[in-house]
């Protein structure tokens, strides 16, 4: 596991490039080992071969950036949560007792997931809107892999998955939104609409079945086969800057109309998170979403985006069970989070 | 046996619409208790199996009905793959294959799927280094000049100088035997 000391601070791949609409963009590529059974019906043993060859090819990659591996399946269960939260562990693994695995590179950005759904997924994480260059870095690494072990393919199908929605390239890019002001505005239906007619799909902060929080949105793509990779990648990132320019409207629309219901909204929100006693996970990440919007607007001076959402992460259940050791009850984290909230706010400003 | 008349696939349920599950049998809609279900709903949540029946009408108010594809799949899940040994039902039910080869075993079943899910049904991306050789340039080519046309579309000269370099060198004879 990550030590505690690290789980406090940020990402390294979090930085300044985050931008006050487009959070960060994620890249994955989906891989199966040929002749292995898919992780759906391996066994353990078929599972814990699958790990030491895809460790074994990694390592071998010269200068490889994945300095750091885990086995999930026996982290605890709320070490697998702060990862998670830390976009590195998918949900799928949060229960999964059979061997699996996470390389790492230092700065968080570069990870290989082993024996989730499929084989082998490539992660590239990067702040704002990066996909290109998220894209080259899985690219680069997938045919380093390819030197050492053989991929399942097939000349018309492509890259074969454990789920046909992932068959071809198993390329799938995401890209963190942050749109407050098109959910204000009601705008957003527009938004969802337009995504789903060109193929993409819209979600919450975590990915697939999880609860839209804060105003934070995954656009990415659905279609994975009869594309190229470039022409996924090239096409998520304009239907990402068209609804960037979109959500900048709606900002600029609100703030001409309305800002005295935008100062306001603003300042209450900071009075909640100065002087709460207790406050859930979700209330903390709304929270602290409005006071993102509120940087994002020019309304307030302090603390950097990057900071803040470093914030959101240390506010969600995993990252406060890590850093306040034990296991607390879900009372007890309510109760300490708001110092944990003001204590962050206080350093950085 | 029930006789799978369409079925829906998401990546964690599978809906199937038959008429009766058993010979001269009827079921009761678990929602309403009233009408007879019609509608077999089968949801993955977090690793355990639901099973719901449900009428058409309850159905529809929990917006099935109206995503059911009109695919006939006789007889479908008696299909099994014969390296894994899933079948189409077990497929149909998790949504996920066993193996490699359930693409073969189950391609008349998967077609619909990728259709439905991807507008396409033939892959057009990069390729793995062991493709035997004139086949993997040939496409390699095909994905370059589609790489060009798009870099040149968005007036990206940088990149399409390199890709364009690329393909010269691909089509010289000397780099096409390799």
């Amino acid at each position: 596991m990550l030590p505690v000391g690290e789980i406090e601070k940020p990402p390294a791949w979090m930085d300044n490039r985050t931008g006050p609409v487009v959070v960060s963009t994620r890249v994955r590529l989906a891989r199966n080992l040929h002749g292995a059974m898919f992780t759906t019906v391996a066994s353990v043993e078929e599972r814990l071969r699958v790990v030491t060859t895809v460790e074994s090819a990694a390592s071998a990659i010269p200068a490889s950036r994945y300095s750091r591996s885990f086995r999930t399946d026996v982290l605890s269960r709320s070490d697998r949560q702060a990862l998670h939260e830390r976009h590195l562990v998918p949900k799928t693994l949060l229960d999964e007792d059979k061997p699996s695995a996470l390389l790492l590179s230092q700065d968080e950005g570069d990870a290989i997931v082993i024996n989730e759904e499929d084989h082998v997924r490539l992660q590239a994480l990067r702040p704002g809107l990066a996909a290109e260059e998220a894209w080259d870095a899985v690219d680069a690494v997938d045919d380093l892999l390819d030197g050492s072990v053989e991929f399942a393919f097939d000349s018309e199908l492509g890259y074969l998955t454990a789920c046909p929605t992932n068959v071809g390239t198993g390329l799938r890019v995401s890209v963190m939104m942050h749109l407050p002001a098109l959910v204000i505005s009601g705008r957003f239906a527009n938004v969802t609409a337009a995504v789903i007619q060109g193929g993409f799909t819209v979600r919450g902060m975590h990915g697939e079945g999880s609860d839209p929080a804060g105003y934070f949105f995954q656009v990415s793509n659905q279609r994975t086969l009869g594309r190229s990779e470039g022409h996924i990648v090239g096409e998520l990132a304009e239907l990402v800057a068209q609804i960037e320019a979109y959500e900048t409207r709606s900002r600029k629309k609100l703030m001409d109309k309305e800002p005295l219901m935008l100062k306001d909204r603003i300042s209450r929100c900071r009075a909640v998170l100065d002087s709460a006693a207790v406050m859930g996970s979700t209330e903390a990440i709304g929270l602290l979403s409005i006071l993102r919007f509120g940087i994002g607007m020019g309304l307030v001076q302090e603390p950097a985006l990057a900071s803040l959402d470093h914030l959101i992460m240390l506010v969600q259940p995993g990252h406060m069970q890590t850093i306040f050791g034990g296991s607390l009850s879900e009372t007890e984290r309510d109760a300490r989070r708001p110092e944990l909230v003001r204590k962050h706010l206080a350093a950085v400003n | 046996m029930n006789t799978l008349k369409s079925w829906y696939l998401t990546k964690h349920s599978a809906v199937s619409l038959y008429n009766a599950r058993g010979k001269g049998r009827t079921v009761k809609c678990q929602q309403c208790h009233q009408r007879e279900a019609r509608v077999h709903l089968t949801e993955i949540k977090n690793g355990q199996k639901q099973e719901l029946d449900l009428c058409e009408e309850c159905a529809s108010h929990m917006g099935l009905v109206g995503t059911l594809a009109e695919t006939t799949v006789p007889e479908a899940e008696n299909t099994t793959c014969p390296i894994c040994g899933i079948s189409l039902k077990d497929f149909v039910a998790a949504g996920r294959l066993g193996c490699e080869n359930c693409y073969a075993a189950f391609r008349d079943h998967l077609g619909s799927i990728f259709l439905k899910n991807h507008s396409a049904s033939t892959h057009k991306g990069k390729n793995p280094a062991r493709m035997n050789a004139p086949e993997r340039t040939r496409r390699m080519l095909q994905y370059l000049h589609l790489e060009l046309d798009r870099a040149v579309a968005r007036e990206d000269f940088e990149k399409a100088a390199s890709l364009r370099d690329r393909i010269t060198e691909l089509e010289t004879p000397d780099a096409a035997g390799r």
